[in-house]
């Protein structure tokens, strides 16, 4: 039994918490992009679920499978006959949305994660996205949907941050610039991060930083003063100053900003 | 040594060793990161270390906790492997080796024997699996470019300041490149590094 991706989608993974072992050996953590919502496709049957960015995937099954799709702050069901074939669409209001299916995917974990790590080239499908034509073995069990309800996501304009690393030494006219400004979502987004248009905020460090260590949601201050928000795939080091992180509560929502969005950081 | 804690976010903490790089620093960075790991605390996500500062993300509202547990952690170093792996190295396709040569006043035959002369040190991996960070040059490398290549080969070697690393895979990157290795560095299917942090390399011209 398998799906067959007519066509994949622009990057369409295997996403769950991550890969939370590795990082001393420079391997990303990865994992989905928003938590909150991959965490209700995983209840729906218990089973693995697929992430795609932008644009879900068409497919195509060579056996009756149900499939729950969670996009846009919807959650869909539908019973797919051997095949049939099924269109997720593109997603409007949102930058991912999740897929899972009553049959689970027969994929084996890397390091102890199923996640798709493309930066790394780590997990299932050789640490590859997928691809139009690939193929996804599919177990023999059907479970039954537990059907979990969604909570939909308000579109806050405010993100609750704390203080960065390099908080301090970027100093008063770079804080007041980053705080008292609205700034909006870029289309130079992926599962890395996400840049944002806006007012320059200056990074006047005397020196470049060593590369340190970096938790998800920072804000890192490029050296033309772009301000750059990492998300699920970034590195695990990095040498740029980081004026900020998001509370862990935000960023499944930020995540799902889409480009022209308009944000506005406040410090917790 | 006793680093300075701070909060980095509601789930995550960074201990910082001061502003020196050094070995010593080092490999003080990655004792306290090996003795953690030990404790298997069930509050850590991961651990990060670098050059001379160890990130840990952890479960929310879990810092005193966790930097309790840091500040009782016995500075006593853990046995790193310290080993010296040789580099086979192509210069040709250094593409900013004249760069260098020049930012640096050394001819090439110069350059290639203060690279191949001696080891450096490994910091620890970072930006990409595996991917080794090395240090110190005796000389400064100019910075970062200000436009990033957009993709250089696996096993490029980079250069900026005092430091240097190697491109474990095919990657947009920043530094200045002087040479490219056959090696490969990381292993996806095993998640085995090549070399590990505390080890030397010593780079060989084979052309």
């Amino acid at each position: 039994m398998k799906i067959t991706f007519l066509r994949a989608g622009p990057h369409t993974t295997v996403q769950d918490h991550g890969r939370h072992s590795l990082q001393h050996l420079g391997v990303g953590v990865s994992g989905a992009m928003d938590l909150d919502l991959y965490m209700v496709g995983q209840k729906v049957y218990g089973n693995k679920v697929l992430e795609f960015y932008s644009v879900g995937p068409k497919i195509k099954t060579d056996c009756d499978v149900e499939l729950c799709v969670l996009k846009d702050s919807k959650i869909e069901y539908k019973t797919l006959k051997k095949n049939e074939i099924y269109d997720t669409g593109s997603l409007e209001t949102s930058n991912v949305g999740y897929i899972t299916f009553s049959r689970d995917i027969d994929i084996q974990p890397v390091a102890d994660s199923y996640s798709i790590d493309t930066r790394g080239g780590i997990g299932p499908n050789q640490g590859k996205k997928f691809n139009n034509g690939d193929i996804i073995f599919l177990l023999n069990l059907s479970k039954k949907a537990s059907r979990p309800i969604i909570k939909p996501k308000q579109n806050n304009l405010v993100t609750r941050v704390h203080k960065g690393p390099q908080y301090h030494l970027l100093g008063e006219e770079s804080i007041k610039k980053f705080t008292n400004n609205t700034f909006k979502i870029s289309n130079y987004k992926d599962r890395t991060g996400v840049w944002l248009d806006g007012i320059s905020v200056p990074n006047n460090l005397s020196k470049d930083i060593m590369s340190e260590g970096i938790i998800k949601g920072s804000v890192q201050i490029t050296p033309s003063g772009k301000l750059v928000v990492l998300l699920a795939d970034h590195g695990t080091v990095g040498g740029y100053p980081k004026i900020a992180v998001l509370d862990s509560s935000e960023i499944s929502a930020f995540s799902q900003k889409i480009s022209g969005s308009e944000v506005r950081f406040e410090f917790i | 040594m006793i680093p300075i804690i701070q909060q980095y976010g509601d789930t995550g903490l960074i201990c910082d060793f001061g502003d020196q790089v050094s070995i010593e620093i080092n490999q003080t960075v990655l004792s306290y990161c090996e003795n953690l790991k030990k404790k298997n605390l069930p509050e850590i996500k991961y651990i990060v270390p670098s050059y001379n500062k160890l990130v840990v993300c952890y479960n929310s509202n879990s810092f005193e906790k966790i930097k309790n547990y840091i500040l009782k952690l016995k500075n006593n170093t853990t046995e790193l492997s310290n080993k010296t792996v040789t580099i086979p190295v192509d210069f040709t396709q250094g593409l900013d080796i004249e760069k260098i040569c020049s930012y640096s006043k050394l001819t090439l035959p110069q350059f290639i024997k203060k690279i191949c002369d001696r080891k450096f040190y490994i910091y620890g991996f970072g930006f990409l699996p595996g991917m080794p960070k090395f240090g110190d040059l005796d000389f400064d490398a100019p910075r970062r470019l200000d436009t990033p290549r957009k993709s250089v080969p696996r096993g490029s070697i980079g250069l900026t300041g005092r430091y240097g690393n190697i491109y474990s895979q095919k990657c947009s990157a920043g530094w200045n490149i002087v040479g490219v290795t056959d090696q490969k560095f990381f292993d996806a299917y095993s998640c085995k590094t090549y070399v590990n942090p505390g080890d030397f390399i010593r780079f060989e011209k084979i052309k």
